[in-house]
């Protein structure tokens, strides 16, 4: 009797500790699981975009970059979830918002979607080596030579 | 009889199901990109549809697979200034949208931006018609928010006409931290179909037919960055001439002007939308003769919608919409029969998103009123019914 309860103090402790630390670091957590960058095919003379010129390429509003050249939008799946990230992350909405537009535009005429990439390899080569393009990459798979567009 | 049915369904349609199949078949997920600039995408439904009385989108009331659609578009982005687009659709949607396919725009868009960041451009063609949030695309299966758009304000007596226009639209908009604003002005000339609009006006086929319909238009957009707030002010002007029957018409050669005008505002969280579209309509029907006396009538209608996301695929919504026909009547004393003067309707919904190409959805309709019932399928309204149900079901395959 005396071993159990001695068992269970340390265990609703180890819970107790669980949940604070994750709770203190869910912001911490949070904040390392938002580092994705958006990147851009090495020849884009863009260094940093604002986040509202993002939000207006990805919804494919602004199509050409400032020297006149076509923008080519590169993203993951919908249910991906660096997609899913990026969306909330850098854009501050939600897959739907995007789908919305998307759809909107393909289906009245006015405009394009992107180009949907299956992996994060595929769309690293893509942007890599289609001219004008502009995607987006986890920290952790920034590996190698990445145009990277700060976003301010 | 089942099988008669099934039989006659697969022989008119074989031609659909071949074109469809080999869609499904042969297409990747997403967009086919022909060509370094060019897109084409497409779509295809297919609904069943059963009412407790009243056909809706074809002879409902006995069950029917008769709501299909098919479409297939292209984008060709020529330089960074000019794209060309076209969509080919086929509706079969009750005896006023018969599936023959049709032009659903074909356009070139010619676009400049300033150095300020507005974008400003003009599109000459076949355009499709900006009216609230949804006209745009209400026959593109998996950008509407229902089986049907919310039919007290997109009543289809209206579709043929404001689907789509002739003519050409000016644009311009901007971009900066507080949103995006846009606005759209066209002018154009469409078809109005065969019956649906002499329906809404005489409530019967007349002997006679309504000639192209002039249209001129306006839509002011806001959207907040992210798309959480949306709001929309929609202007737009149909006007007919009807031109009477070259042998026997008790009626002359009147006219239909309506003024529309559509407020349209959608808030957006996580897991909720709210939305709601208010639609003021004032008919001004003149110049018919003895046998149908001027009138002038303001029609009121609105919807309110809750979208509710339980998952990245599931989603369900509620919506409540509303139509009065002349806000003088709004029980329809002065109509024959009384019920086309009003509806009111509750509708619950859910919607499986499986797939990025595929979509199912269920829905639940109580109607009082028949205000938004096409009269080309039930020809003779004083035996429709004031209180009808629907029961629909929904698959929807698009890329």
């Amino acid at each position: 009797m005396e071993r159990q309860l001695y068992r269970t103090k340390p265990q609703t402790t180890s819970i107790i500790r669980a949940v604070c630390l994750s709770v203190c670091l869910c912001p911490i957590y949070g904040w390392a699981e938002s580092s994705i960058s958006v990147i851009a095919h090495p020849e884009v003379a863009v260094q940093s975009l604002s986040r509202e010129s993002v939000w207006s390429i990805f919804g494919m509003r602004t199509r050409v970059w400032p020297n006149g050249q076509k923008i080519k939008v590169f993203v993951l799946d919908t249910d991906h979830p660096v997609h899913r990230q990026f969306t909330t992350d850098v854009l501050g909405t939600y897959p739907y918002q995007l789908n919305r537009i998307w759809k909107r535009l393909v289906f009245s005429g006015t405009g394009r979607a992107p180009v949907t990439c299956s992996s994060l390899e595929e769309m690293t080569l893509k942007v890599r080596s289609t001219p004008g393009a502009i995607g987006y990459i986890t920290v952790q798979a920034k590996e190698g030579e990445h145009h990277v567009i700060s976003v301010e | 009889m089942l099988s008669a049915l099934n039989n006659r369904y697969r022989f008119k349609h074989r031609l659909y199901a071949t074109v469809a199949g080999g869609m499904m078949l042969s297409l990747p997920a997403q967009a086919v990109e022909l060509a370094e600039n060019v897109d084409v995408h497409g779509f295809v439904s297919q609904a069943y549809i059963d009412t407790s009385a009243n056909n809706f989108f074809g002879q409902s009331e006995v069950g029917s697979f008769d709501f299909r659609e098919l479409g297939v578009n292209g984008f060709w982005q020529v330089g960074p200034n000019l794209n060309f687009a076209a969509q080919v659709t086929s509706r079969n949607a009750g005896r006023e949208s018969d599936s023959d396919p049709r032009l659903d725009y074909g356009l070139a868009d010619l676009h400049f931006y300033s150095e300020s960041g507005i974008q400003s451009g003009i599109r000459a063609g076949r355009i499709k018609v900006p009216l609230g949030l949804h006209n745009q695309t209400r026959d593109a299966p998996s950008a509407r928010n229902g089986i049907f758009v919310p039919a007290s304000v997109y009543f289809d007596q209206f579709r043929n006409a404001l689907v789509s226009t002739d003519g050409v639209a000016l644009y311009t908009g901007f971009s900066n931290s507080w949103g995006d604003i846009n606005l759209e002005l066209y002018h154009g000339e469409s078809d109005p179909g065969d019956r649906e609009m002499e329906y809404y006006v005489f409530k019967l086929d007349a002997p006679g037919h309504f000639d192209d319909a002039s249209l001129q238009g306006a839509q002011l957009r806001y959207e907040s960055m992210g798309g959480g707030v949306r709001l929309a002010l929609s202007y737009t002007r149909p006007s007919l001439d009807y031109v009477p029957n070259s042998g026997f018409d008790p009626l002359g050669g009147g006219d239909v002007i309506s003024d529309m005008l559509l407020y349209s505002a959608q808030y957006n969280v996580s897991r909720f939308s709210f939305t709601a579209e208010y639609l003021l309509m004032i008919n001004n029907v003149k110049n018919f003769g003895p046998a149908f006396p001027d009138f002038r009538a303001k029609g009121k209608s609105y919807y309110l919608q809750t979208d509710y996301r339980y998952s990245g695929d599931l989603s369900f919504f509620f919506r409540y919409g509303k139509q009065i026909v002349n806000d003088k009547d709004p029980d329809g004393i002065r109509f024959t029969p009384s019920h086309v003067g009003f509806g009111r309707t509750r509708v619950v919904g859910a919607q499986w998103q499986l797939s990025s190409n595929w979509l199912f959805r269920a829905e639940y309709h109580k109607t009082n009123g028949t205000a938004w019932l096409s009269g080309a399928d039930n020809p003779v309204l004083t035996d429709a019914a004031r209180k009808w149900e629907i029961f629909a079901l929904q698959a929807v395959y698009s890329f």
